[in-house]
């Protein structure tokens, strides 16, 4: 019951945009379900992590997917890979949900004991703050340098300091 | 040159493009330079596949369901493509009914291990266990009525074989 109460609290009531007025084909539903299969767990590990509940999670999940087919013309554009692309449009739509959780949220991402945090364990606390501010919960590099007492130069060299992170797996401590 | 590229890539820039939090002004500059120059084309891949890489740590299956959630929204609004009716010639029509004796259908293995079956169907479902559960009832009343009789029979063979054995005395 509190589940469904949250859903229905925290999900906006469905846009009707005018792209959505395109009639849909058959091919446009083959490739929306192309991309299902292939991010369709990557994005739901992604918003479950934002939203921190797994029901409503699912119900972004859905939500975005109904989208897909009417920004196809999207992922043909030289705009990025098609993760990077629908990691877009998912955080469009969990602007609103990222930002409230922001210090709450950011403060257990700073624990880093959570599931597929492997990553964010080997971060310095200061990595993690940024890289999940970012990453997740779409904070402004500008309050996150005020948080840190810092310029937004130096969040972006924090921020690339967490990818190199990632990329090698090893703290960077361990790196340098 | 190439310690401007260097520095652009090293600047941050990039991480900040493929993590959404880049102005507007610099996602221009990003897709320039990407544009430009292999070097930035080259990392900015890199940071893509560091991405999924990560989102792949964290993945969650989807449950089975929720396909059919998406598809059903879809599936109102979807049009199927247009038919056109082909152009027959009375050779290809005999050709045509001499195929249609064979039967019509290809072999297909579905690698999917789920069934869509009709809403309906879950009516028949929940009566088909409505009656199962009555039946099973039943079945219990009965058997327990048919062992109290045979425990009744039981003890009227033994009182009649006492009564005979006091009479025959």
């Amino acid at each position: 019951m509190v589940i469904f109460v949250s859903v229905i609290i925290n999900i906006s009531p469905v846009e009707l945009r005018v792209e959505n007025q395109k009639v849909l084909t058959a091919n446009d539903v083959t490739a929306t379900r192309a991309l299902y299969d292939r991010y369709g767990n990557l994005l739901l590990g992604y918003i479950t992590k934002v939203v921190n509940d797994r029901k409503l999670a699912e119900e972004y999940l859905v939500d975005i997917f109904k989208e897909i087919p009417f920004r196809l013309s999207e992922f043909s554009q030289n705009q990025g890979n098609a993760w990077l692309r629908l990691q877009m449009i998912a955080k469009q739509k969990l602007a609103g949900c990222a930002r409230a959780q922001q210090e709450h949220a950011l403060t257990n991402s700073i624990k880093a004991t959570g599931r597929g945090d492997e990553f964010l364990s080997l971060m310095n606390e200061q990595q993690r703050f940024v890289f999940c501010g970012i990453y997740y919960y779409q904070q402004p590099v500008s309050w996150l340098a005020q948080e840190l007492g810092t310029t937004a130069n130096d969040i972006r060299k924090i921020l690339r300091e967490a990818f190199k992170v990632i990329r090698n797996g090893k703290s960077y401590t361990e790196l340098y | 040159m190439e310690n401007h590229i260097q520095n652009f890539i090293e600047s941050g820039l990039l991480e900040a493009y493929v993590t959404g939090s880049a102005s507007e002004a610099e996602e221009k500059e990003v897709l320039y330079m990407k544009n430009s120059y292999p070097q930035v084309k080259q990392a900015l891949n890199e940071l893509e596949i560091d991405l999924e890489k990560i989102a792949q740590h964290m993945a969650i299956a989807p449950p089975p369901t929720l396909w059919n959630r998406i598809e059903s929204d879809f599936n109102e609004i979807t049009i199927a493509p247009p038919q056109t009716p082909a152009k027959i010639n009375r050779d290809e029509r005999r050709e045509q009914s001499n195929e249609s004796k064979e039967p019509k259908y290809i072999e297909v293995e579905g690698e999917s291990t789920h069934m869509r079956i009709h809403k309906s169907w879950k009516w028949v479902f929940a009566a088909v266990f409505v009656l199962g559960k009555i039946f099973l009832g039943f079945a219990i009343y009965f058997y327990l009525e048919n062992r109290q009789a045979q425990q009744n029979i039981q003890e009227l063979r033994q009182e009649i074989r006492e009564i005979k054995r006091m009479n025959s005395k």
